[in-house]
């Protein structure tokens, strides 16, 4: 691990802003963020919905539809194996080219994401050929190999399935094989096991997990799922109003955490371990995406607030409790006093 | 344990025919959406009914509420016999069981106000509108947690949350003795979630209401529940208190189900020893012979194929319809991955700070 970090990160983004010109006004979608993807690590990336966590990854590689969408301000620099490019600044074509073959994708509902009138082998195949990994016969096994490696059963019969002959938690494992096709160096897995039941989500999410060990896969986990993200993600990133509000490693977020926002969310969800009586209430609703953020867009539902907090808006901060943990808030929850500095 | 029960299910079953043909339809089969479920329910208690989709829990709800007609079973609401009532009785009667439904967009109206929503079951009961009215649904949105000046508002210009929190309203309206709650928490965000998951169990406190509630997310389940009771294929496998249920779960359909859920913590979630099922739920159509579970049972031996196990009560009030258990041959084995699963469901709590949401 620390020698793959000697090299840096595989993806860094900084200062990604992403807004929608509506009908309604501006929508302030992200409002810059910045974090790192490792190679061969797990990045989870929690938060509800409207916090901006799907957008924020689906612009780095050009999946929001544009217009309405822009991305406004940012970079990502994608360390690749021959050279490094920033994805925000490729063309069309350039990206078409990254997408599939370099990141791959595994969305929410299979069912929409396949074509319902092509086979899934054809499906496979398609990616195969798109990027010029195989033609012919060869793609053909190659799709076959695919779709064992992802664990469907008798796949030279099931290459000619289509998509509605497949369950739901079946589906996922073809989409799981067309992201893999081209050996992708990253995964953006937009709430793959959301529309799952529990017992086929664990056969997803332990699918998901072999493959990343066995092909040394980059992973970015999108999910509201505080649980599903602890047990696969080495790192947590915290999203809220458009915005990263904590991140550090999974076990730093979720035993110390030190926003408060991740604070209420970590004690809004019942344990299956334990019985509290009462869950904890986050009064009030998230913040109006249609204005620009200028504080905390936590402050007015945070029990901790104070004047700064809606006059200044928290860059993440160092938190001190081991590298790489920062958290936006100008209060200090372990030391419980507010951090040092002015108010401007 | 040993309270009446207020709501008793007795052999309920819901079938409903397959048909085929082109001009006169032929019932090819049925679907055994629900296939012989008893339960029962002591007054101002809850029980939670938990399995996957497609296992028959909203169907279970539905014809107990005769919703659809139960092709067999009894159900009874403290003294009446809900399935013998005729048409006029059963109208009479539904103002005694509610049903607050999953999909708030859905089952509002949407070119009706919140007054006229909330008040409509008071409506059909033959009560003419008014100020006497419209106060009763002031109090309950006051109730509810909801701002009582906004009645004139359509369910549009509401969030999920409060959506669901008008969706209860009106389910309170009549006063009702039962509630059935068919997954109320599902399409809400998780803050969202704990502030109804709160509301109903405040609500149930100060009302004594008793509560069926149905969901799929066992962990928020058993944060409102007294008793649950697991379902498969339309069978309930097991059902027993929440405390029991957690700490020693018999069946090794809930064992597995509880080992998929995840925990919202690293070091337990990234160390416990999971069960992963292996398939699908077969179909209800064609159920597998003997236990409906043997197909993707780890320990199913040769009984489980040939014939279905009767629900045994294994202590007071936990009941398990499994052939394995006593088994002195597979028995053990069934225990040491109880046990596994104990373990791996260890406390582990994280250490928040000081302050406290309210």
């Amino acid at each position: 691990m620390n020698q793959m970090q000697d090299t840096g990160p595989l993806l860094s983004v900084r200062n990604l802003a992403v807004q929608f010109n509506t009908v309604d006004g501006i929508v302030h979608a992200v409002n810059g963020i910045s974090f790192d993807l490792f190679r061969g690590e797990t990045l989870g990336v929690v938060g509800e919905s409207g916090s901006g966590k799907s957008v924020s990854m689906l612009s780095l590689v050009r999946l929001v539809p544009e217009p309405p969408g822009e991305v406004t301000d940012g970079s990502a620099l994608f360390r690749g194996t021959h050279e490094t490019v920033d994805l925000l600044k490729l063309s069309w074509r350039e990206m078409a080219a990254v997408r599939g073959r370099r990141i791959g994708f595994v969305f929410q509902d299979p069912l929409s994401s396949l074509n319902p009138l092509i086979s899934v082998g054809k499906q496979i195949r398609e990616v195969l050929e798109r990027h010029n990994r195989a033609r012919g016969k060869a793609a053909k096994r190659r799709s076959i190999e695919l779709l064992a490696l992802v664990g469907i059963p008798d796949p030279e019969k099931r290459y000619y399935s289509y998509p509605h002959e497949f369950s739901g938690g079946m589906r996922q494992r073809v989409m799981i094989a067309i992201a893999i096709a081209c050996d992708p160096e990253v995964i953006i897995a937009d709430e793959p096991t959301t529309a799952l039941d529990v017992t086929i989500q664990a056969q997803i999410v332990d699918l998901l997990v072999r493959l990343k060990r066995e092909l040394g896969i980059s992973v970015i986990w999108i999910s509201h799922d505080l649980g599903v993200v602890a047990g696969i993600a080495d790192r947590v990133l915290v999203m809220y109003g458009g915005t990263a509000v904590e991140t550090g490693t999974a076990e730093t977020v979720y035993q110390h955490p030190r926003h408060p926002y991740t604070v209420g969310l970590l004690g809004a969800v019942p344990k299956l371990h334990e019985h509290n009586e009462r869950l904890v209430n986050i009064e009030g609703r998230p913040p109006s995406v249609y204005s620009r953020l200028e504080q905390c867009p936590f402050a007015p539902r945070c029990p901790w607030a104070f004047e700064r907090c809606t006059q200044q808006r928290p860059p993440l901060l160092p938190t001190g409790r081991d590298e790489g943990h920062s958290s936006a808030c100008w209060y200090d929850l372990e030391l419980n006093e507010r951090r040092p500095g002015r108010s401007t | 344990m040993n309270r009446p029960d207020f709501v008793s299910v007795q052999g309920l079953k819901q079938f409903f025919p397959v048909q085929r043909g082109l001009f006169v339809n032929r019932t090819v089969g049925y679907v055994r959406a629900v296939d012989g479920v008893s339960f029962g329910i002591p007054r101002g208690e809850t029980l939670g009914l938990v399995g996957e989709s497609g296992c028959g829990k909203s169907t279970t709800a539905r014809s107990m509420l005769r919703l659809h007609e139960p092709t067999a079973g009894v159900v009874r609401i403290g003294d009446t016999d809900v399935t013998s009532l005729d048409a006029r009785k059963l109208r009479q009667f539904r103002s005694q069981m509610q049903m607050i439904f999953q999909d708030s967009y859905s089952s509002l109206n949407p070119r009706h106000t919140v007054e006229y929503i909330v008040s409509e079951p008071l409506l059909i009961r033959g009560e003419s509108p008014g100020r006497r009215m419209r106060d009763r649904v002031q109090d309950l949105l006051a109730l509810v947690g909801m701002n009582p000046d906004h009645i004139k508002r359509y369910a549009h210009e509401f969030s999920g949350g409060q959506r669901q929190r008008i969706g209860i309203a009106r389910a309170l309206i009549l006063n009702p003795a039962l509630i059935v709650c068919d997954e109320p928490i599902s399409a809400l965000d998780v803050a969202i979630q704990a502030q109804v998951v709160n509301l109903l169990s405040r609500l149930q406190e100060e009302l004594g209401l008793t509560y069926l509630f149905i969901a799929h997310d066992l962990s928020m389940v058993r944060h409102i529940s007294h008793r649950i009771a697991v379902m498969y294929l339309g069978k309930i496998m097991e059902i027993a208190t929440y405390d029991e249920l957690f700490k020693t779960p018999l069946h090794p359909y809930t064992q597995s189900l509880m080992s998929a859920v995840p925990i919202p913590d690293p070091a337990t979630e990234k160390s416990r020893a999971r069960i992963i099922l292996k398939g699908d739920l077969p179909s209800p159509v064609n159920p597998p012979a003997g236990c409906v579970f043997s197909s993707r049972c780890p320990f199913a031996t040769d009984i489980c194929r040939h014939r279905e196990p009767e629900p045994r009560e294994m202590s007071d009030g936990h009941s398990v319809a499994c052939h394995n258990i006593d088994d002195p041959v597979v028995g053990p084995r069934i225990t040491k991955s109880r046990e596994e699963i104990v373990n791996s469901l260890k406390d582990a709590r994280h250490h928040g700070p000081d302050r406290q949401f309210r």
